[in-house]
């Protein structure tokens, strides 16, 4: 069983970022705008958002031994509102090598358990590509549930054919 | 007048309406509205003449030269007079789509002229959407008053997600509706 948790970014954790952000297949996965990003710029935007008060960014990290630890992706929670108690969470695994052994269902109730019981959101909500088969069911299995579907909502290879993304959310079960 | 380099045509018309460039002698009214309308507008707190005036010099003055604006805002006239201003916002040229803002002057929203000069506002807008070659425009609307989503519906656009308990207005959890149309 492999050790996983969520912390704080750091510096030092820039290249993995800018890897992770370079990566074309996973840009697509997660609808960010694809562009080669510099270790300097990975800085940069760890910085940026870790400084951001309407949002909690986090590395996901699996423990090596006691003492080392590797950054394999991340979670965010974003847009908090805390007024209404929402934010959106976005989350992916970078590390290929880490993907399908359950790490994302683990971050993700991690990056939950944060946003319910630490920061006493009453609603997290995500955005995810329809056709994300893997994705969308791990969200159902964890309890969102669709609150609906943003049509031909992005572009790809000039085409908008069945490109629909679903939003879903989580309500605190207090 | 204000031109935008993006648009090929400046003013739209229907009737005795049309869209403009934003005018930035608009701006004190605008401002006015918003802040008396903060409650469906997504504004933290209450806007200044000083605030105003820095978004018009450094934002608005510089949406007019770029070859893709985040934003197109226009000010809404009827017969000559400025009774509201909206626009194309949050404009995703990649993914060519881009979301309506709509807000009517204060003393003019009530029910049947919203109705009216929305529906109007929709179909000068979507002329605009089209001209900038967008595939998609949607509204993100607060569920306060059901009938300010009924010129949406007459003008075929779809509800897209209804996302509950979204937002806190006047102290009660309120839900989000966002309706679209493919272009």
């Amino acid at each position: 069983m492999m050790d996983l948790t969520i912390e704080s970014l750091s510096k030092k954790d820039a290249s993995k970022i800018a890897e992770w952000k370079s990566d074309k297949e996973l840009s697509k996965l997660i609808m960010s705008n694809y562009s080669k990003v510099s270790v300097e710029e990975a800085e940069e935007w760890i910085e940026r958002n870790t400084s951001d008060k309407n949002q909690r960014l986090f590395g996901v990290f699996i423990k090596k031994n006691n003492t080392q630890k590797e950054a394999i992706g991340i979670s965010r929670l974003m847009f908090i509102d805390f007024d209404a108690k929402t934010c959106e969470l976005g989350m992916y695994i970078g590390n290929q090598n880490y993907r399908g052994y359950g790490l994302g269902k683990k971050a993700l109730k991690l990056t939950l358990d944060f946003a319910f019981k630490n920061m006493r959101m009453n609603k997290v909500y995500l955005k995810v590509r329809e056709d994300n088969i893997g994705a969308v069911k791990l969200y159902k299995k964890v309890g969102f549930k669709q609150e609906g579907v943003l049509r031909e909502h992005f572009n790809e290879n000039d085409s908008f054919d069945n490109n629909n993304i679903l939003l879903m959310a989580l309500f605190n079960k207090r | 007048m204000n031109s935008y380099k993006v648009l090929s045509k400046q003013v739209y018309s229907k009737d005795e309406f049309k869209i403009i460039p934003i005018r930035f002698e608009d701006r004190y009214d605008i401002m006015k509205w918003r802040n008396e309308q903060i409650d469906i507008l997504r504004q933290d707190s209450l806007l200044t003449e000083e605030m105003q005036d820095e978004y018009f010099n450094n934002v608005v003055l510089n949406l007019f030269d770029k070859a893709q604006p985040e934003q197109l805002l226009f000010s809404f006239l009827k017969d000559g007079e400025l009774i509201g201003y909206g626009g194309l916002v949050h404009i995703d040229w990649k993914n060519k789509n881009a979301e309506i803002s709509f807000l009517l002057n204060t003393d003019l929203n009530y029910i049947d002229f919203y109705l009216l000069t929305f529906d109007v506002f929709l179909n000068l807008i979507k002329e605009v959407a089209i001209s900038i070659d967008m595939h998609k425009i949607f509204t993100y609307g607060y569920c306060t008053e059901e009938y300010r989503f009924k010129p949406l519906i007459h003008n075929n656009y779809i509800l897209e997600a209804k996302l509950k308990d979204h937002v806190l207005i006047n102290e009660k959890l309120t839900d989000v509706k966002i309706y679209s149309k493919i272009l």
